[in-house]
């Protein structure tokens, strides 16, 4: 009977501990909801770049130094960017802006040719006007409302989360991780201790590797196509390029989303939207493709995260529609993310007959 | 201020070096420098038990060893639906569940704190990643289990010969 009473007040105390625990982590979640997405960032960061860090640290050189050196590289990177790269491509979007009234009636005029042509190919089928379907299609003055998109993009917050919290954060996760780790497991209770420590491993390897993966596949993708580019001669390569890499962190939908960009610098052209540059273009994005499929993902991602098409889709439409084109940037990688964490979580739960 | 808030969060140094004073008396951590130890402090988990309550199960995975600091640990073994055999007691200073550390496999075996005990806990992911990042002390880490599973391994030995020779007497006797 005792011993009963006891049991349960040990119950109504343990129960109240987590209890509290778990407010507590709910309210700093929603009382600093504006921190979450620079600390996603910062983990996803040292995801990135503890592996390097651990691989310097085996060469013999100390953690604290390693971490500072990679800082001052990425600086350096930074500042080389801005003094050599943003200029060029400040000049690029300057010229396009001073090109765009004539780029506007290169457009039109393709257009017009494409409309004339196939009415010429299919004179019993009546073709609605091209030009009328694409201004009511186009909102504003072009598309995508880019002041707006601006406007979100450098509010206060993100910048000061981006150049400040996110590089702070990151330092003390990669240079104190294991502590938080540590702390982190000292609030676990005995039975889930083991459980825990293993699937902490297991889900922060599988992120490492995807996320390390993903950045080498988009970095070869962009990297190739804008080499492929440059080859055909097709200006803006650079910015196509990254577009490309960029748009290589959605599947299915990446090749799309870096051919479009392409396929409008062609229709800008003297020559417009003829075949044999369209083709061109055509055969520069299936040979990345190729060479993506067939040598870059199998090695560097490998079958880590196979998600369905279905799912792509879905992710991809709420990721427009809650954060525009970075949400639609960013939701696929973070589905990933969270199936693999997931995947590991059930296999792991399963094994120690929770589930 | 004595210790900053933040010693309390990762631990206060006081307590540390007491651990790390520990540490140089265990025959697992052999043949360190002190600042050796401080590295491996910072893998190592203190863990309370109270008397009577589980380590690990028998069949559940392994995340690594442990290493009795204070108390007692009786290894366990279920030979039937409701009958289990005592295999071991683990006293002060003495270690149990290296298996997890080499491979991940389900425990052979239960652990349960006979009294209440404090345990010092060494993961496999941890020692893993010490493997990468500091190669000299992992290896010596393990090289010194070795060397006391491979004394462990003489002993039983040793049991088994001493058995050995009193069952064949047994029979002897009773063939008589």
């Amino acid at each position: 009977m005792i011993s009963n009473v006891k049991k349960s007040s040990h119950l109504v105390v343990k129960f109240g501990y987590f209890g509290l625990v778990i407010f507590v982590i709910i309210s700093l979640l929603y009382f600093f909801k504006l921190l979450f997405a620079p600390l996603i960032a910062s983990v996803l960061l040292t995801l990135l770049l503890d592996p390097i860090v651990k691989r310097l640290e085996t060469a013999g050189f100390k953690r604290l130094y390693v971490i500072l050196g990679i800082y001052v590289f990425i600086v350096i990177i930074a500042v080389g960017t801005v003094v050599f790269v943003v200029p060029k491509l400040v000049n690029e979007a300057q010229t396009f802006a001073n090109d765009l009234p004539q780029y506007k009636t290169m457009v039109k005029k393709s257009v017009m040719e494409f409309q004339k042509a196939i009415e010429k190919k299919f004179p019993d089928i009546e073709i609605p006007d091209f030009m009328t379907a694409v201004k009511e299609r186009i909102p504003g003055r072009g598309g995508v409302d880019i002041d707006a998109l601006i406007g979100h993009l450098s509010s206060f917050f993100a910048i000061l989360s981006l150049v400040v919290i996110v590089p702070i954060v990151t330092f003390f996760f990669l240079a104190d991780g294991h502590l938080i780790l540590k702390a982190f497991l000292r609030i676990i209770p005995n039975s889930y201790f083991e459980m825990s420590a293993l699937l902490i491993h297991r889900v922060t390897s599988s992120l490492k590797l995807f996320i390390r993966g993903q950045m080498i596949v988009a970095a070869a993708v962009g990297v190739l196509t804008a080499i492929g580019m440059a080859c055909i001669g097709l200006p803006y390569f650079l910015v196509i390029g990254i577009i490309a890499g960029l748009g290589n962190f959605i599947p299915y939908l990446g090749p799309i989303i870096g051919f479009i960009p392409a396929l409008l610098v062609v229709a800008m052209q003297p020559e417009g939207l003829a075949v044999w540059p369209v083709l061109k273009i055509v055969i520069v994005f299936a040979f990345v493709q190729v060479v993506e499929g067939t040598f870059v993902s199998p090695i560097a991602v490998g079958k880590s995260v196979n998600l369905h098409p279905l799912v792509v889709i879905i992710g991809v439409t709420i990721g427009g529609q809650l954060g525009g084109v970075l949400g639609m940037l960013i939701a696929v990688p973070l589905i990933s993310i969270v199936k693999v964490t997931f995947e590991v979580l059930y296999s792991y739960l399963k094994s120690y007959s929770i589930i | 201020m004595k210790n900053p808030l933040w010693a309390y969060i990762f631990g206060p140094p006081k307590e540390k070096q007491s651990m790390i004073e520990l540490l140089k008396e265990l025959p697992v951590f052999d043949g360190f420098s002190d600042r050796e130890l401080v590295t491996i402090e910072r893998i190592i988990h203190q863990r309370r038990y109270n008397a009577g309550e589980m380590v690990f199960g028998e069949d559940m995975l392994g995340a690594g060893m442990y290493i009795v600091k204070e108390g007692e640990v009786a290894i366990t073994k279920k030979i039937d639906e409701d009958k289990e055999i005592e295999l071991a007691l683990i006293g002060e200073r003495n270690f149990f569940g290296e298996m997890a550390l080499i491979d991940e496999m389900p425990r052979s075996a239960s652990a349960k704190a006979n009294k209440d005990t404090i345990l010092f806990a060494l993961c496999k992911p941890d020692l893993e990643n010490m493997m990468e990042r500091n190669p000299k002390v992992a290896a010596t880490i393990i090289t010194n289990i070795a060397r006391l599973v491979c004394k462990r391994l003489v002993q039983a030995n040793e049991n088994l010969e001493v058995l050995e020779k009193k069952l064949s007497s047994k029979e002897g006797s009773s063939d008589k």
